[in-house]
């Protein structure tokens, strides 16, 4: 597993995962393509270790398409019709089942402590 | 026919299920004298089939669309998102991304020569909310997998409700496909040359109740076996707690049904298995393995988990990690919980926050990397089937998959041979060296 650069480092570099991913890929891409040409062209991973050395020291910057973040932001919050309306209610209606299930079991785990408590 | 646009370019993401519809879709487009071109830069029209599953895929999904709507400025006249970023935004996208000239739905993937033809003519066609239709049957079909594989869909849609998913929402209502639609699918397959058949559903195992009242799954993998020219059947998206008896003795008895189970499990503590909406427990799950494990030797069980649900306590995480440790699972992915709006476990107070979320799915995934890498080297001697997907002109080596291994997730086996081997042949592999991700060994003949 790589260690170096570290993930925290390249996670700040580059935004996010995903930005990361696609630009170390490209990039690696790249790396690989043009050392065919010398003596020591290089394989796929280190091209890979070669790009997110880049990323971390800063050669190599990401960047996000113009207003991709904006968007990402927007679509957070959807509008949803009956369908998705009523698996929701069905989800809600499960969790809320669990969650009380587990309230049950918590008071049950209280009292049996109270009794031994007791005795 | 169709004026002076002629090629079509795709951008297929996401999961198996969506590149089916992708496949679908080339297929008619293909049947209507459109040209499928590999680069976007000489495509007239761009495709962008998009996941909307988590946070992450719709990031990618977004980047893909902007990405490809660079190439408007060149020779791209038309670009088409479809899928479930498609179904579940198709409201917002016109306003956020004016670049986009149609919206395709996942119901309605089936109609993209339609589409394109009124796309064509200037309008705006935005196309959804048909989740729960019948699946279209008999569609014409261009693979994308390569090699002799090809996915196999044998339903779409989900009943489970996890608390966590949009799926139902994007996908509809769980939906089999009758049996003798996919027996047909599966034939003109074979025919085609495809030696491995890879089934696919958002729940595999919930195959048939809808349609004919009882579990068919094991059925109809017995009726693909009888396939001429079928060699390997390779089961994905299982769930547990629908695992019957007739399955595990199907699996274990049918040499052509590789052993190898796909059992997404998503966490292993009962309390958040039920916050989850997961049927099962803890102890169901481990007897589950078990009772696997001890019916069909040598099984390569695939799982999945969510790392930091919400309300997930640290003592829960770390269950969940010895739960790792001690199952010794052949593969495992791990994903951090993804807060998706209009999933009931939004709602839950207790959210964790993204740092410590990540934190705890490196943890997972470092943990399985330990015992990955000692698996590989255990492979180190033996001799696999393996079926040949390619030659690597690099590495000077043919390559392939054992039964182990599924494609585009698992390991890649490279072998040396001394003739000429044919791609979609299955050869007998001698491992002589492991690491992380590839094995390579020498192809050896009786």
């Amino acid at each position: 597993m790589m260690l170096y650069p570290s993930i925290v480092d390249l996670l700040e570099k580059a935004g996010s995962k995903y930005s990361l991913v696609i630009a170390a890929s490209k990039r690696a891409r790249e790396i690989c393509e043009s050392s065919e040409e010398t003596d020591e062209p290089l394989d796929g991973a280190r091209g890979i270790t070669k790009a997110a050395e880049e990323i971390a020291d800063g050669t190599i910057t990401v960047i996000n398409y113009e207003g991709q973040d904006d968007i990402i932001k927007k679509l957070e919050h959807v509008n949803t019709d009956e369908y998705a309306e009523n698996v929701m209610h069905m989800q809600m209606s499960g969790l809320a089942a669990a969650e009380d299930e587990e309230l049950a079991r918590q008071d049950e785990e209280a009292e049996a402590e109270n009794e031994e408590y007791n005795d | 026919m169709k004026n002076t646009m002629t090629n079509v370019g795709i951008v297929s993401l996401g999961c198996p299920k969506n590149r089916v519809d992708t496949e679908n879709m080339l297929g008619i487009l293909g049947d209507k004298g459109y040209a499928v071109v590999a680069s976007p830069e000489d495509a007239d029209i761009i495709i962008v089939n998009t996941c909307a599953f988590i946070d992450s895929a719709k990031e990618e999904s977004i980047s893909t669309i902007l990405e490809m709507a660079e190439y408007k400025k060149d020779r791209c006249k038309l670009l088409i998102v479809a899928g479930c970023l498609a179904e579940r935004y198709h409201g917002e996208i016109p306003d956020e991304l004016p670049e986009v000239d149609a919206i395709v739905g996942t119901g309605d993937y089936h109609k993209i020569a339609e589409v394109i033809a009124e796309a064509e003519s200037g309008e705006k066609p935005v196309l959804f909310g048909h989740i729960n239709d019948e699946i279209p049957e008999g569609l014409p079909r261009m693979l994308s997998t390569g090699g002799a594989s090809a996915y196999l869909k044998i339903a779409d849609g989900c009943d489970n409700k996890c608390t966590y998913c949009v799926i139902p929402q994007l996908r509809g209502a769980y939906r089999s496909r009758p049996m003798e639609e996919i027996l047909k699918e599966a034939k003109a397959l074979a025919a085609d040359g495809i030696r491995e058949l890879i089934v696919i559903a958002q729940d595999t195992t919930r195959y048939g109740y809808d349609l004919y009242g009882t579990e068919k799954l094991s059925e109809l993998l017995d009726c693909l076996s009888e396939i001429e020219g079928i060699h390997w059947i390779r089961v994905h998206y299982m769930y547990p707690e629908s695992i019957t008896d007739t399955m595990v003795e199907t699996f274990a008895r049918n040499d052509k049904i590789v052993k190898y189970m796909d059992i997404p499990i998503q966490h292993i503590n009962d309390r958040i298995l039920k916050l989850m909406g997961r049927k099962t427990t803890r102890k169901q799950i481990t007897e589950r393995m078990n009772k696997l494990r001890s019916r069909i030797p040598g099984l390569t069980i695939r799982t999945s988990l969510i790392a930091g649900f919400p309300t997930e306590t640290e003592e829960e995480f770390t269950e969940l990690l010895e739960f790792v440790k001690e199952a010794k699972l052949e593969r495992l992915g791990a994903f951090a919980y993804s807060k998706e709006e209009n999933t009931a476990a939004a709602r839950l107070s207790g959210q964790i926050d993204e740092e410590e979320k990540i934190r705890r799915q490196d943890a997972v995934l470092e943990a399985q990397q330990a015992i990955s890498d000692a698996m590989q080297q255990e492979k180190i001697g033996k001799t696999f089937e393996v079926l040949v997907e390619g030659y690597d002109d690099e590495n000077l080596m043919y390559f392939g998959r054992t039964y182990a291994d599924s494609i585009e997730v698992d390991t890649t086996t490279y072998f040396a041979a001394e003739d000429e081997v044919e791609i979609g042949s299955f050869v007998s592999v001698k491992i002589l060296d492991a690491d992380s991700y590839d094995c390579t060994g020498v192809q050896v003949t009786d």
